[in-house]
């Protein structure tokens, strides 16, 4: 009963966040629409340019997941919902991202269809050049936003659920790291770790060339990793933050 | 049917809040929970109802493990003192959600309440008041008809008319609908009349659970010379002495015994001051 309800409120609750981000994407197609009307402006065809409400759509899906918590934690506790249907009412929330990866391709190909870009097709960039079919780009979308939705989640719990300076010393060790595997990679002419991992992650191949199945596999194992570790943060959180203590 | 706590633990690191406590809240009744600031009442009543964890212990509710137990959980409601509620939400919102987690909630009383305490349900938290929050978690809690209804400090920041409607509204929805409600609260004079009930936290222990009326029969006072009450005392619940001069007065927990020196006074005390001697005495 309460799962329902808690399912409900979330979906509500972003609804109205979801208009306002939407709003402001029909507002992005519209000024170069109404440029080109009053001032003959030339906005010309800039094709990676049309990708750019694909990563709009990834930062908002990362923002949804990042405020999902505190907030509607606090709320579903104070409204007798125990943590486990609290995250359960997130895993059955992560299907939104469809209708994300949906509403992206329609303003995607609204914004073509203003500037006149060189392709008219329901798809990203990437997909025309490679060939794929619609339901093959949702997918993938999908797939990735839910991989940004899951993660705003669970940097969230742990920005509630770990004081600030472990937070800030994680940052500073994950940064030197980070340079240093640069460096390290530089020199033995290897592509560094950083940049290795999320390619793999995103294509399913490190040279950033799209395989199918690998990218499918890869994108819902990083799911299963990123809500496996919200599930174990959060079960374990007191209202205030602190830790199960046992 | 009840909450029972058994051997109940608490710790913050290494300071002991709750210290094997053992409670039972019984159906249909109105308990009061005492005790000084930082006593635990608010941690017991965060334990019961799963916001934070117990280290060791038990509770359960009408027999069920109340952690992280859906089936238990449902019939708590706790208004606490932290506001759980989105601040751009709007009262009307808050009664509307309580309604949909908590399906017996009275939506008719909810905004009926509103009006007779003056709140503006078209509000949103952010811009309520201290008093205005108080009102709208009391009412929400009140209105939830939940089986266990936890007020946690039910009275903050309201004025003398609000805290008196509060608990004309108290009596009167348990009338309507019996449930067991645990108030807890400082103001220990105005809830006497309202609870059968009391708890008092002390030291990390319970130190008294029992009936308002049995406990204000037992409990008296006793003026006389130093001499004749520390004679009087002996082998009595004591629970302290106030020295002034020449003369003492003993506060006293105890089947009352009448006095073999005529130079003893005895009169009754209300709760507030049992309350007093119970956790230690004034300051």
């Amino acid at each position: 009963m309460k799962l329902k309800s808690a399912l409900k409120y979330r979906c509500q609750k972003n609804l109205k966040l979801i208009g306002v981000f939407y709003l402001a994407l029909s507002v992005i197609i519209l000024v170069p629409f109404i440029a080109k009307k009053l001032f003959s402006y030339s906005i010309g065809t800039f094709e990676d340019g049309v990708d750019m409400f694909y990563y709009l759509t990834a930062v908002f899906s990362f923002a949804i997941g990042f405020l999902s918590f505190k907030e509607e934690q606090d709320f579903f506790v104070q409204n007798g919902a125990i943590r486990g249907q609290a995250y359960k009412s997130f895993i059955g929330y992560l299907p939104v991202t469809v209708v994300f990866a949906l509403a992206e391709r329609l303003f995607t190909f609204l914004l073509c269809k203003v500037i006149k870009a060189d392709y008219s097709h329901f798809l990203s960039t990437k997909a025309a050049i490679e060939n794929r079919t619609f339901i093959e780009d949702v997918l993938y979308e999908t797939l990735a936003l839910m991989c940004f939705l899951c993660l705003g989640y669970l940097i969230a719990i742990i920005i509630r659920r770990i004081k600030p300076i472990y937070i800030i010393l994680a940052t500073v060790l994950i940064s030197v790291g980070l340079y240093a595997d640069y460096l390290s990679s530089n020199t033995n002419r290897m592509l560094p770790i950083f940049a290795y991992v999320p390619s793999l992650i995103y294509f399913g191949s490190a040279f950033n060339e799209l395989v199918p199945l690998n990218f499918v596999v890869s994108h819902v194992l990083t799911i299963c990793i990123l809500l496996s570790l919200s599930y174990i943060l959060a079960l374990g959180m007191s209202v205030n933050g602190k830790e199960k203590q046992k | 049917m009840s909450i029972k706590i058994a051997d109940l633990t608490k710790k913050y690191g290494k300071n002991i809040v709750l210290k094997s406590i053992s409670l039972e809240f019984q159906e249909e009744t109105i308990y009061g929970l005492l005790g000084r600031n930082g006593v635990g009442k608010s941690t017991l009543l965060n334990i019961i109802s799963n916001r934070i964890f117990k280290n060791s212990g038990e509770v359960l509710v009408d027999g069920e493990n109340a952690e992280e137990n859906t089936k238990a959980q449902e019939k708590i409601f706790l208004m606490s003192e932290t506001n759980l509620y989105p601040e751009t939400m709007k009262c009307s919102e808050i009664i509307k959600w309580t309604k949909e987690f908590y399906p017996e909630t009275d939506v008719a009383l909810a905004f009926e309440l509103a009006k007779k305490f003056s709140l503006d349900t078209s509000k949103k938290i952010s811009a309520l008041s201290t008093g205005q929050r108080t009102i709208i978690k009391f009412i929400v809690a009140i209105s939830s008809n939940a089986k266990y209804t936890f007020l946690d400090e039910p009275v903050l920041g309201l004025d003398a008319n609000h805290r008196a409607l509060l608990y004309k509204t108290i009596i009167e929805e348990y009338a309507k609908n019996p449930r067991t409600i645990v108030i807890s609260t400082h103001l220990i004079e105005e809830i006497a009349t309202v609870i059968e009930k009391v708890v008092v936290l002390h030291d990390c222990k319970v130190v008294l659970a029992e009936s308002t009326e049995d406990l204000l029969n037992k409990g008296y006072s006793a003026k006389g010379s130093i001499s004749d009450i520390e004679e009087f005392v002996k082998h009595k619940n004591c629970l302290g002495i106030e020295k002034i001069g020449g003369f003492a007065t003993a506060y006293l927990l105890d089947e009352k015994t009448e006095s073999i020196n005529e130079n003893i006074e005895f009169s009754k005390i209300n709760l507030q001051k049992l309350f007093i001697e119970l956790t230690g005495g004034e300051g």
